[in-house]
């Protein structure tokens, strides 16, 4: 392999924090309980944050990581920038490295917005005449006006992350590790951010991208890693790595919304039992063809009579917006008045088109009159929608039928 | 299997960054650091006078005898020293757990964190010794060939503070406990540093033990070149190069392992 093919190549690597020492005591101490007393402990070896990963990235190649919380994720960065040591394994790094990582580290408070650009500059270990001609770019590109020579004390956080951003797309690296930095920022900047991340795409930069946004990943990736507890899963080409781990993430949350039981929470008048989203007969549950019509089934138990009260559902959008709210009540359901038992709540909704994503379905059983809720639940269950594409950016995506057509002369006149 | 990490990058990058990003460092402190305060950088000046004024008072109450030259300049001129080594170990010390969020994302080597620290004293360090120049114009002091000691005194001073420093970062940066002590202990270094009075006060018997005190060659040495117009004791220069010497032995590759472990610990 040449040097220049893949720039960064890492085998075998696992990663343990903290000192070693700390962790040869821990393990002395471990041994010797065990030869006290006959018991074997497996918890000696742990916890790993990284497990045995082998990648390497081509040049100009943009390999997206994804994964829960927790996952290793952001360690795994670190250790591609040299910022904490491997505790195994081979990590080898070609050329020039621009790390976005925590992208507000080093901005000093007292200081101007122009006088932490040079900081950050030299923070990330940029030759100071690189800064000083890219400074104007980075001030346009930043759109802070004449904030740009208040004090950053004086910033909101939004306007932090421009700072960073306009810094880190601004400069001519080989390599670019962007850590989630894409998470704050209001979305107008974030999309210009993206924009001019999928336009860098084909420059021969090669970039790890780590996000929580896969509509993001699926943007700009190539490829995409799916890491959990520290191992990597899965490793493909972006749409079929995202398709995997949605399916895995989403079926998990899933079945676990269906077992949460009895034993949660307080005694209350109404509890779900189970909550599933299906529109494909042969198909699994909880994976939406948002095409087709669907149906919402909520079981819940009643303990006590309820009069004059409702069921309500809402559907969260992935972007967290309430895009449905039905009240059983105004929708048909005969009953008002509810004697103890369990209950099936089923709605037949038509195809909504729903985007693409994990969607999340909450739950109330509220009095009519005064809103007195008897059970509020978040994410009682989740669904996912799969389909031909994806469309970004709107809660529901049908298909429009569109025409354009010159019909006239333009005119100055108003 | 062997752990390792390996970058290349074009030659000469590293040293680049460290010099590029020590430049940062020490320029975002002197412009950040007195931006908020009315008095600015006339606390570098402040702090070694207070003390000048404390410690000539000590000497009238405990009814010490005054030399020829008058106690005010005699203390002055090894309190800016002094200054400078004291400011910089202690901001070492904390040097690397303040810039936490860099050391979080960066991977130039950690000696720039302490070393910029020590620059940043070194700027007070010109301020005060400001004043000590107008002090000894004041007082006819005058001028002679012995001032090329300064070109030796004052990068060891810097180096015995960074060699201290950098031991007191690294253990620093995993426990508490040295920012803790840091005051206390430079209070207690202070004292058994002939400041306040002469070497030759220090009685005969404890002599021995004393000059072991790194620090002593130092503030004598400027004594003698800026007050007396004389080399420093060679004895006693000696006594500071190998504690210098011994200094960074232990500190810096203490430093340099738990180097790689301040990010997972910050």
């Amino acid at each position: 392999m040449n040097d220049t093919e893949t720039p960064i190549r890492v085998q075998g690597l696992w990663k343990r924090y903290g000192l070693p020492v700390f962790h040869l005591a821990r393990l002395a101490r471990s041994r010797a309980r065990a030869l006290a007393f006959g018991a074997a402990s497996e918890a000696a070896d742990g916890p790993w944050a990284l497990c045995d990963l082998n990648f390497s990235v081509r040049a100009g190649e943009t390999l997206g990581i994804v994964g829960p919380n927790g996952a290793g994720k952001s360690t795994l960065l670190k250790i591609l920038a040299g910022v904490t040591p491997p505790t195994r394994g081979r990590v080898d790094i070609f050329g020039r490295m621009f790390p976005m990582i925590e992208l507000n580290a080093g901005l000093h408070q007292e200081l101007t917005g122009r006088e932490n650009v040079r900081l950050l500059g030299a923070v990330m270990g940029l030759p100071r005449r690189e800064v000083d001609a890219k400074l104007p770019a980075m001030e346009e590109f930043s759109e802070l006006g004449a904030a740009f020579e208040r004090p950053v004390r004086t910033y909101s956080s939004g306007m932090r992350a421009r700072l960073g951003f306009s810094v880190a797309l601004n400069v001519d690296t080989e390599i670019l590790l962007i850590d989630e930095v894409l998470a704050v920022g209001d979305v107008r900047f974030k999309n210009k951010c993206l924009a001019q991340l999928n336009r860098m795409r084909h420059d021969g930069r090669t970039r790890i991208f780590v996000s929580h946004n896969l509509d993001q990943v699926q943007y700009i990736c190539d490829r995409c890693m799916v890491l959990d507890e520290g191992r990597a899963v899965l490793l493909d080409e972006t749409t079929a790595a995202i398709a995997e781990y949605e399916r895995k993430a989403f079926h998990q949350a899933g079945s676990a919304a269906d077992r949460r039981g009895p034993s949660e929470g307080p005694p209350s008048a109404c509890r779900v039992r189970a909550c599933t989203v299906a529109n494909r007969p042969d198909g699994p549950r909880n994976d939406i063809d948002p095409a087709q019509p669907t149906r919402v089934t909520i079981t819940f138990d009643l303990f006590r009579p309820v009069r004059g009260a409702t069921p309500i559902f809402t559907l969260i959008s992935p972007e967290g917006v309430i895009a449905l709210l039905v009240y059983a009540s105004e929708n048909g359901a005969q009953a008002a008045d509810y004697a103890p038992g369990r209950y099936a709540f089923t709605t037949d909704l038509p195809a909504l088109w729903f985007s693409q994503g994990r969607w999340n379905v909450n739950f109330a059983f509220r009095k009519l009159e005064t809103f007195e809720t008897w059970e509020r639940k978040a994410g009682v269950g989740t669904f996912s929608v799969r389909g031909e594409g994806r469309r970004r950016w709107t809660i529901l995506a049908p298909p429009a039928a569109c025409a354009v057509e010159r019909i006239g002369d333009a005119s100055e006149a108003t | 299997m062997r752990a390792a990490y390996h970058h290349e990058r074009p030659p000469g990058e590293e040293t680049r960054r460290f010099l590029e990003l020590l430049r940062a460092l020490v320029v975002r402190e002197i412009k950040g650091r007195y931006r908020r305060s009315l008095l600015g950088p006339l606390w570098a000046i402040i702090l070694p006078v207070a003390y000048m004024v404390l410690f000539v008072a000590l000497r009238r109450m405990l009814g010490l005898a005054e030399g020829p030259m008058g106690d005010a300049i005699v203390i002055y001129c090894a309190l800016v020293p002094w200054t400078f080594f004291s400011t910089a170990v202690s901001r070492c010390a904390t040097s690397v757990y303040a810039n936490g969020p860099l050391v979080k994302k960066m991977s130039v080597p950690r000696e720039v964190f302490p070393a910029a620290a020590v620059a940043a004293a070194g700027v007070d360090f010109v301020l005060a010794g400001l004043v000590l120049v107008g002090m000894l114009a004041w007082t006819g002091t005058g001028v002679s060939i012995s001032l090329v000691w300064l070109a030796v005194l004052v990068p060891l001073t810097a180096l015995l503070g960074l060699g201290v420093g950098l031991g007191a970062a690294a253990l620093g940066t995993f426990r508490q406990d040295i920012a803790f002590a840091m005051p206390f202990v430079m209070q207690f270094w202070l004292f058994a540093t002939p400041i306040l009075y002469a070497l030759s006060d220090v009685p005969e018997a404890w002599r021995g033990l004393y000059v072991l005190n790194p620090s002593v060659g130092l503030i004598e040495g400027y004594r003698a070149v800026l007050l007396y117009h004389q080399a420093p004791d060679a004895a006693l220069l000696a006594r500071t190069g190998v504690g210098t010497v011994l200094a960074w032995a232990v500190a810096w590759p203490l430093f340099r392992h738990l180097g790689q472990y301040f990010a997972d610990e910050l």
